[in-house]
């Protein structure tokens, strides 16, 4: 149970309920693509990105519990940081993730991932929404 | 449809769970409880007693031998064709070929007999709830060919199909009918043997994908009659890796090989080849010997418990979880109220199927959730995924029990 507990943080358990910028973006200038077809979640991640920095992110989609609040926190990390900053967020998520390690910088809510890399059937939902936010910078600088 | 019960006594799951050693075992601290028995069944000691005994002592190459060995491993192997035809009570053993499984059986016939007789303009005939391996080797037929692809439709969560359907769809165009026996998504059991019936009275082929039904329910294909019945092997208490692919003799023997190489030839120069009658000429190659004569042992296992108390208790188990199940809030239970295989299926409004799961596997229960490989099917549903419990001989209604308990605490973590 305590690793049940970890897994469904209060963070994660409340952006399950209340997803944050849980729209698609008309203004978007870029945008991703998640799919796990092992179980048909899907998401799709906006950018509206001005000059160098990301003006507004938001997703739409659906998944679990994991996936969803994932994409939630992705949406209020990524919004105010510069193209490259996000790149980073994106690449230490993925190191929460794949190992659990939580550096000092990093912020509380995507810190609550850490206990996923306990369960590696479930490292796949956390990173859907991030993936696609990846393949939506990677787009925008083409 | 009802199955009838031969035998007038049922059987006790809790002496029939002795027998497999993978059910010894606790996860995350607490016994384990096997649910997923639609992707594969656990495997009894006979079987795996069966396959150990035949590398310790027989192993050989099969069908050409003159020394002891290899007529062991021979004999070992052609006797589970003897086995297999009299478990689906099929017409004769020369009609009965191994595969690598159901996926491969599907794809023989499709390149073999439906390459050689079905032409642009002619339909196959699908229906909705058909698991991928029932779809996409039709699928990249018709592209192929320009063949047409008809699905029966699924109308409503309970999915049943019914004979005036079929009848209505099976068109002059239409050149083949496959069907599941069992949804693997649904529970359904549909009526193969009347389906098959209509079919042929339109001189329409059949195949009849078994993967569900072989290991879950007495099979008598003399009865039902298709033109070819498939199944899986470790979908019925056997190993993985062997599959069984029944066809009717007529269409064997005109149907050209589908591999090529040794074991299948009868003469071979360096300008021509003659191929073998069927079975043989189906399979090229060194075969799965250990995986065929483990699938012997499993057949004989479930033969002895009886097909019809397998399917009596399996059906039971189902009933009473979904009777349960739909008391429990913002859910969604698929398939059939009566006459539910083994299996069932559910959607709740405010928990994924996904974390479902993992909070049933932290308490030692194993469950599917996703889409099943039936995606169309739940498109049409219009879900992504449901979570899944499927029963076997092993199970107990203690175990359901658990199964709801542990519903009850994910549904109230979530929705608190």
């Amino acid at each position: 149970m305590q690793n049940l507990l970890e897994l469904y943080q209060a963070v994660i358990l409340d952006h399950n309920r209340n997803p944050r910028n849980f729209r698609t973006l008309p203004a978007a200038n870029a945008q991703g693509r998640g799919e796990n077809p092992a179980c048909g979640d899907q998401y799709e991640v906006f950018l509206r990105i001005e000059k160098e920095a990301l003006a507004e992110v938001t997703f739409q989609g659906s998944g679990c519990a994991i996936s969803r609040a994932s994409a939630s926190v992705l949406t209020t990390e990524l919004t105010g940081q510069t193209r490259a900053e996000a790149k980073e967020s994106i690449k230490a998520f993925q190191t929460v993730i794949e190992t659990g390690e939580i550096a000092e910088s990093l912020p509380v809510s995507m810190a609550a991932f850490s206990g996923i890399h306990k369960f590696p059937a479930r490292r796949k939902c956390a990173m859907l929404a991030w993936e696609a936010a990846m393949q939506a910078l990677e787009e925008a600088n083409r | 449809m009802t199955i009838e019960t031969k035998h007038s006594t049922s059987f006790d799951p809790e002496i029939q769970r002795k027998n497999f050693p993978i059910l010894q075992q606790e996860i995350h601290g607490k016994p384990l409880i096997y649910l997923d028995n639609g992707a594969t069944t656990q495997k009894p000691s006979a079987v795996l007693e069966a396959m150990d005994h035949y590398y310790r002592k027989d192993n050989s190459n099969v069908h050409r031998g003159i020394h002891t060995l290899s007529n062991r491993a021979t004999e070992s192997f052609e006797q589970v064709r003897d086995t297999v035809a009299n478990f689906l009570n099929a017409p004769s053993r020369e009609e009965i070929v191994f595969t690598k499984g159901t996926t491969e059986a599907i794809n023989l016939v499709a390149r073999t007999w439906a390459e050689q007789n079905l032409n642009e303009g002619d339909v196959i005939l699908l229906t909705e709830m058909e698991h991928h391996s029932n779809l996409v080797p039709w699928q990249l037929l018709a592209q192929r060919k320009g063949l047409e692809i008809r699905y029966v439709p699924v109308t409503d969560d309970e999915g049943i199909l019914t004979t005036e359907q079929v009848d209505k769809m099976l068109t002059p165009e239409v050149k083949l009918f496959a069907f599941t026996h069992i949804s693997n998504t649904l529970g359904v059991v549909n009526p193969a043997r009347e389906f098959c019936a209509l079919a042929r009275k339109k001189g329409v082929v059949t195949l009849v994908d078994g993967a569900q039904s072989a290991g879950h329910m007495p099979i008598d294909l003399q009865d039902m009659q298709p033109d070819f019945f498939v199944f899986s092997g470790h979908k019925t208490a056997g190993p993985t890796g062997v599959g069984v692919l029944y066809g009717r003799f007529e269409l064997l023997e005109q149907m050209p090989p589908f591999h090529g190489g040794g074991e299948m030839i009868d003469r071979v120069s360096f300008d021509r080849v003659t191929f073998k009658k069927p079975p043989h000429k189906f399979e090229a190659g060194t075969p799965n010997i250990a995986e065929v004569v483990g699938l012997g042992a499993s057949l004989k296992y479930l033969s002895n418990i009886g097909m019809d108390r397998i399917f009596a208790h399996d059906h039971e188990l189902a009933a009473y979880a979904d009777e349960h199940l739909r008391s429990l809030p913002g859910i969604r239970v698929l398939g059939p109220r009566q006459n539910r295989a083994g299996l069932v299926s559910f959607h709740f409004d405010k928990v994924h199927a996904h974390d479902l799961v993992t909070f049933a596997d932290m308490d030692g229960i194993a469950l599917r959730g996703g889409h099943h490989c039936t995606q169309p099917l739940m498109e049409k549903l219009g879900l992504h995924s449901t979570a899944r419990a499927s029963f076997y001989l092993y199970n107990t209604k203690q175990e359901v029990d658990r199964l709801l308990e542990n519903l009850n605490k994910t549904l109230s973590f979530f929705t608190s």
